[in-house]
């Protein structure tokens, strides 16, 4: 997750002094993000990577406007959206309904289970109730947890409420935690074996 | 419904979204049903914990991305070229907190024809020189990096270190980097963690003691106008060097210890809030270890907070944090009340405006305020 800050800063850069290792940074810090996120639209790898370097052409011309982004972060995720959508629309050859399907996959692991001590089975049975989650709750807490959008930002770029993101986040986090019982069911147990020394 | 408004105040406690009442509510919800406060203890640390950080083998498939990219761009874009082939330095210098951009936005044209002369005058005097000798043996200055009131920003050195620094601190570093040891010169608050080479000791010089060390994370806050500096150790170990005794055996810290030196001992003790008293001779300048509370997670350390965008305070006075908050926001903080300052107060701020912060602080102490011209005039309620 880069910061709102080190954007902002890398883009001017890019604007002001037309550094390469500005816009490398900018492109390699984004990448994955942008490529996970258009992959979710397009549910093509390969077409998630055209789009986002597509994108980021297009960031390359107009690097003279990019100074008045207010929220840059949003920027590039509204943008790579829009383009995918384009992309897909010129795929199927056909109208879009309002609908999209988001499509995507967490990190293999989203936290760390050695700083936690958590057993390979718990690791296991947390990231199942994660990917098991329903499409749209699962784009949300991604989005939420892994690239560290804010409630609105992310609702924004779902065309859904504030409210729904609410909801949603409320119900991943439920199903995690049914999924990490053996903390709850032996507390005891799980106070020794998580001691940290 | 309890229990559904119980989880949608929970997460949004885990995501920083929560206002100071929906904060209050939730304890309240937790007070009602104690056996929740386990459910939300135990999310928030899976939450917090830091993903672990994927190796060199992902940067590497970034780097071919960016290779593939550049080539389409070059295909698309036939006139495409990067213009500036200076040697940037690995480091980001001054960046603009974002709250200047409206004004600075008028002074983009200006500054870009600037920045034109200067490249023009540059490539002009290296083309003069006709070897890559020649640059070479232009001094380059000392590769310095001050960060404004307001920003924070993190950095790689050229050894691989990374380097988070916080407002109002400035970080500096020659090109004897590459020789047998790897040295840096702080002024402010920096977290670093650094790359493991045990040929290359790693030494922070700051205005009263010299860290050093071989491989480790560790956070340094070391401003030279404040009277005190702390060393916080995260992981690893580091060794603290009195630079007024300089023959004296350094202090080894143990990981989440921190080291607390005080410039002036006797004018200021009320920091003197230390477990373990090191060095207590009449002339010394006192060094103090305290431990830090193990069953918290790095992100919600006081000492490291910073480095995730959080301003996090624990049972501090007022006054302190004070200073703290005009460096995170870049303001002025005036207190019209002397007693307001003594006050004590722990929380933490993510992604808060400074009315949010005020705002949530007012309900924690009897104050009023009022915010003009990034001035902050601290008033009694």
């Amino acid at each position: 997750m880069i910061a709102n800050e080190l954007i902002h800063h890398l883009i001017d850069e890019i604007a002001l002094h037309n550094s390469e290792k500005a816009y490398k940074t900018l492109f390699m810090q984004m990448h994955e993000s942008l490529v996970d996120f258009a992959t979710s639209i397009l549910k093509s790898a390969e077409d998630a990577e055209e789009v986002v370097s597509d994108f980021f052409i297009i960031i390359w011309q107009r690097r003279a406007q990019l100074q008045a982004i207010d929220n840059p972060r949003m920027y590039f995720y509204t943008g790579v959206k829009n383009a995918a959508l384009n992309k897909l629309k010129s795929i199927k050859r056909t109208r879009l309904t309002s609908d999209i399907e988001w499509e995507t996959s967490l990190k293999s692991v989203f936290f760390n289970p050695e700083e936690l001590m958590l057993s390979a089975e718990i690791v296991k049975e947390v990231m199942k109730a994660v990917n098991e989650l329903p499409p749209k709750c699962k784009i949300i807490f991604k989005l939420v947890k892994e690239e560290g959008l804010k409630y609105a930002e992310a609702a924004n770029l779902l065309d859904i409420s504030v409210k729904t993101v609410e909801a949603q986040m409320a119900i991943a986090l439920r199903r995690i935690k049914t999924h990490s019982e053996f903390k709850n069911q032996f507390p005891e147990l799980h106070f020794i074996l998580t001691q940290k020394k | 419904m309890k229990e559904e408004k119980y989880w949608i105040l929970l997460s949004k406690k885990l995501t920083g979204e929560a206002t100071a009442r929906e904060l209050a509510l939730l304890e309240e919800l937790i007070k009602e049903n104690p056996e929740w406060r386990f459910t939300l203890e135990n999310l928030q640390e899976l939450w917090n914990s830091r993903p672990i950080i994927t190796g060199t083998g992902n940067y590497q498939s970034k780097e071919d991305a960016y290779l593939l990219h550049i080539n389409r761009l070059k295909e698309k874009v036939p006139d495409f070229k990067f213009y500036s082939q200076l040697p940037d330095s690995e480091v980001i210098i001054n960046p603009q907190p974002s709250v200047k951009r409206p004004f600075y936005k008028h002074w983009i044209s200006y500054a870009t024809v600037l920045v034109f002369i200067a490249s023009v005058f540059i490539v002009y005097q290296f083309a003069n020189k006709d070897s890559h000798k020649e640059i070479a043996s232009v001094k380059r200055p000392a590769n310095e990096i001050s960060i404004n009131p307001g920003s924070r920003t993190r950095i790689q050195l050229p050894d691989g270190s990374h380097v988070w620094i916080n407002s109002g601190s400035k970080l500096t570093y020659d090109n004897s980097f590459k020789g047998n040891t790897r040295e840096v010169q702080l002024d402010g608050e920096a977290y670093f963690d650094v790359v493991k080479d045990a040929a290359r000791p790693f030494i922070v010089h700051t205005s009263g003691i010299d860290i050093k060390v071989l491989g480790t994370a560790f956070n340094v806050k070391a401003y030279k106008a404040e009277p005190v500096i702390e060393a916080t150790l995260i992981h690893g170990s580091i060794e603290v060097i009195n630079q007024n005794r300089p023959g004296a055996p350094g202090v080894m810290l143990k990981p989440h210890e921190k080291l607390i030196y005080n410039k002036f001992p006797v004018a200021d003790a009320r920091d003197q809030r230390a477990d373990v008293v090191i060095a207590t001779e009449p002339d010394a300048y006192s060094i103090t270890i305290k431990p830090l509370n193990k069953n918290i997670a790095d992100t919600d350390i006081a000492e490291t907070a910073w480095i995730y965008n959080k301003l996090s305070f624990e049972d501090e006075r007022f006054e302190d944090l004070a200073l703290k908050m005009e460096r995170w926001f870049d303001l002025k903080i005036i207190f019209e009340n002397e007693k307001l300052k003594d006050y004590r107060v722990s929380g933490s701020f993510v992604n808060e405006t400074p009315e949010q912060a005020f705002n949530t602080l007012k309900f924690l102490l009897p104050f009023k305020y009022s915010i003009k011209n990034k001035e902050v005039k601290i008033m009694k309620k």
